[in-house]
């Protein structure tokens, strides 16, 4: 009689003690995000003083660029050629992405897969890319950005080691890419539903998901390098 | 003796039990409900990368600015510095829009069809296709060439090349082959690019398409004629 109560005891805490364990192990899977703690809170961090830098900096250069228009202004409304020249400037500024500009449009989000379970892991390629942006343009995107670069005439799109090269700026092909494109939504959006164009192939054939949503208002930032060419003479 | 061995294990256990309990209810309550999900720390990482792209741009501006500003204040006939920076920045602005007629040394590149089609054979190998086209301007672009044109056809940022049956379209326009490509650029390094094994110019002469490169000092090619409708964009403020 003694001994089975012992026993009772010790099988009681021995269930107490399994419950514990296999917890504790859910409670660490559970957390299964790749991210530490540590990493978040300097991202979130980071994002932070990111934002405030850019709030300083932009309200430098909104004076800086008032005292310059005011001058500029002075000038041209004496003068008929300047005041031509700036209004073709402001002009041909918004047309060939070296302002920020807003409007209606896309947002495309290509995620590669990493579930190596499936069908193992897939990336993205600069030629998708390409792809993307033809289509965009065959359905008149206005202005067309990449991981916020501005996409202009002189933007190169290439493989460079295990990144993807745009504008300079490289970037992760195993990680998702944002594609913005202004222009109407619809249109835009359906360029992408014919059956076996490039969404399909995207994603039957390149295990790459994509997602487009139409957004009312998109904000596609400017071309942010230098301009210049080293074979180019100017025609006259 | 038995007895004890017994107690011995059991209190052993207790005291194991009590650590782990102890480590699990410190283990949850110093982490509150912090995970972010997958979802909200990609967010974070496009908003820092959008950040910093912005930020860039406004060292460029503030640089920009900066030099107008100190050459205006320099400058003892606002009129004539203001009338000439004017001046300046539209030719460069033209240039970089595609909107200047350009010369300079680059290459030229011919491309046809294929002309000897025999029953049976997969037609769409003899035939150059639009993204042909889209993958040698791309890789030329890629090889550093400043200005490109198809056929006449300036290629721009809004340039789309696409298939319209028999024919191909750049920027509206329908043109046939035989296609003719020119570039603006370092001759050397364009034909280069051209000519390794795994370009793109590479594997179309391997389909057996017509493919002719030729450096040249002195290539002209002409400014976009076609204009863009601005229905949607706006200048943000």
């Amino acid at each position: 009689m003694k001994k089975l109560k012992y026993q009772l005891t010790i099988g009681l805490v021995c269930i107490i003690l399994g419950l514990m364990i296999s917890l504790q192990f859910k409670s660490t899977y559970s957390n299964r995000s790749k991210y530490s703690y540590k990493r978040i809170e300097d991202l979130v961090n980071e994002v932070e003083t990111l934002r405030k830098q850019r709030d300083d900096l932009s309200a430098k250069v909104k004076e800086y660029q008032s005292k310059v228009d005011e001058i500029e202004k002075s000038v041209s409304s004496e003068n008929e050629v300047a005041n031509q020249m700036k209004t073709e400037l402001d002009n041909l500024r918004v047309l060939s992405g070296l302002t920020d500009v807003e409007g209606p449009g896309i947002i495309m989000t290509l995620t590669p897969s990493n579930e190596i379970k499936n069908d193992g892991t897939t990336m993205i390629y600069s030629t998708d890319i390409i792809d993307i942006i033809n289509e965009l343009n065959a359905a008149g995107a206005e202005a067309i950005s990449i991981n916020e670069q501005r996409y202009v005439g002189s933007t190169q799109i290439k493989e460079a080691g295990a990144a993807i090269k745009i504008n300079d700026e490289k970037f992760s092909p195993i990680e998702p890419f944002t594609i913005k494109a202004i222009g109407d939504p619809k249109i835009l959006e359906g360029a992408f539903k014919m059956p076996g164009g490039i969404k399909d192939k995207l994603e039957e054939l390149a295990g790459i998901n994509v997602k487009i949503t139409q957004v009312q208002n998109i904000k596609i930032l400017k071309y942010n390098k230098n301009i210049q060419y080293k074979f180019i003479k100017t025609g006259r | 003796m038995k007895f004890n061995e017994g107690k011995a294990l059991l209190l052993f256990t207790g005291i194991l039990t009590g650590i782990l309990l102890s480590a699990f209810i410190v283990n949850t309550t110093s982490k509150p409900a912090v995970i972010l999900t997958y979802q909200q720390y990609q967010k974070y990482n496009r908003e820092a990368n959008e950040l910093k792209a912005e930020i860039k741009g406004l060292y460029k501006d503030e640089n920009d600015f900066e030099n107008k500003l100190t050459n205006y204040y320099k400058s003892n006939q606002k009129n004539k510095s203001v009338t000439d920076t004017l001046k300046k920045e539209l030719n460069e602005i033209k240039l970089f829009a595609g909107k200047s007629k350009v010369e300079g040394s680059g290459i030229m590149i011919v491309i046809d069809d294929r002309h000897d089609y025999v029953n049976n054979e997969e037609i769409m190998n003899y035939i150059t296709h639009n993204s042909d086209l889209l993958r040698v301007v791309n890789e030329l672009k890629n090889a550093g060439a400043e200005a490109i044109s198809i056929n006449e056809k300036r290629i721009n940022d809004r340039t789309a090349i696409t298939c319209e049956g028999p024919v191909i379209m750049v920027n509206g326009e329908y043109i046939v082959p035989p296609f003719e490509i020119l570039a603006i650029g370092d001759p050397e390094a364009l034909q280069y690019a051209l000519s390794l094994p795994e370009s793109y110019v590479s594997q179309i002469k391997d389909r057996g398409l017509y493919v002719k490169i030729v450096k040249k000092d002195k290539i002209t090619i002409n400014e976009l004629t076609q204009k863009f409708t601005v229905r949607y964009i706006k200048k943000m403020e």
